[in-house]
């Protein structure tokens, strides 16, 4: 039986140090209280402010783009809710995990378009961001669809992910990016 | 034309736009979750001021960071300056300040100018 999503997370991290977890509706109060919380973080570690600025955009795009997209399934006892997990490891080296609901008929699409993002180069990434924002609208809620693109983009890391089956309908996403 | 004056907030920038003088700044950061209830009014001081502008209009953009709502409502600014320094009517340009160690916002930077036909002058700090 699936366990929910923090702690199926929290066990693949175990060489990681957790610093923030949340797990449920995601809302706009969410990117305040990590950039609190990491602010004091930093502060302690002495790290460099264009890593804290790399950290914060690439943490706001992150929770943005669960805000955007998170579907609540119409029926009850479902395994997982959204989430965002916040660690480091011995390095420094920052991950944000984040996870929510997807419907089946975007999970092609938007598993092709990682793939695509993961095999281009920097400057190829730049191109396609213009490009993207050129021909951007955006959405009700405000979003752009470049999220995932901008992360992409600043973190210069592959973008790790894995669709979970929940049923017929929904899946659950969840999206692992790095940041150095 | 009256000046448009927002003040910061923590997830918006302060706005200081004047007609008269045809300066417009842009200051902080810009993370809001949607960004066109922030960027709406200022289209709508664009779009008036452009009827009758200063015979010069620099906007300044000073923001330490900015998330992908806004960069698409940012498009949006500078589409519409765009707009007024094809009109003849004001000769526009946009100065973008950056951090010295910021590619990032360096390279945000360029490629707004890559895609808006206005002179964009960058200013490291």
């Amino acid at each position: 039986m699936l366990s929910n999503f923090v702690n199926v997370h929290l066990s693949k991290m175990s060489a990681a140090k957790v610093l923030y977890t949340f797990q449920g509706v995601i809302d706009e109060s969410i990117t305040g209280k990590i950039s609190e919380l990491m602010d004091k973080h930093f502060e302690e570690m002495n790290i460099p402010t264009e890593r804290r600025k790399k950290f914060f955009l690439i943490m706001v795009e992150c929770v943005q783009n669960v805000f955007h997209h998170q579907l609540k399934p119409e029926h009850e006892g479902q395994p997982f809710e959204s989430g965002i997990i916040v660690s480091n490891d011995d390095n420094s080296n920052y991950r944000i995990v984040s996870g929510n609901y997807i419907v089946n008929d975007s999970i092609k699409a938007l598993g092709e378009k990682i793939e695509r993002m993961n095999a281009m180069t920097p400057e190829q990434l730049r191109t396609y961001y213009q490009e993207s924002l050129s021909v951007a609208e955006l959405s009700e809620k405000g979003g752009a669809g470049l999220g995932i693109l901008d992360m992409a983009r600043k973190s210069k890391m592959p973008l790790e992910y894995e669709f979970v089956p929940i049923d017929e309908h929904y899946s659950f996403f969840i999206l692992a990016i790095s940041i150095p | 034309m009256n000046n448009l004056i927002i003040e910061e907030s923590i997830k918006t920038p302060s706005v200081s736009f004047a007609a008269t003088t045809g300066i417009l700044e842009l200051k902080g950061k810009s993370i809001p979750e949607n960004s066109l209830e922030f960027y709406r009014p200022v289209f709508e001081w664009i779009d008036n001021y452009g009827q009758s502008p200063n015979s010069s209009t620099e906007l300044k953009v000073r923001l330490e960071y900015f998330n992908t709502s806004s960069s698409k409502c940012l498009l949006d600014v500078f589409r519409r300056l765009e707009t007024i320094n094809l009109s003849g009517k004001s000769s526009v340009k946009v100065s973008w300040f950056y951090d010295v160690d910021d590619e990032d916002m360096m390279e945000a930077g360029e490629d707004y100018s890559a895609l808006v036909k206005i002179p964009f002058e960058m200013m490291k700090a």
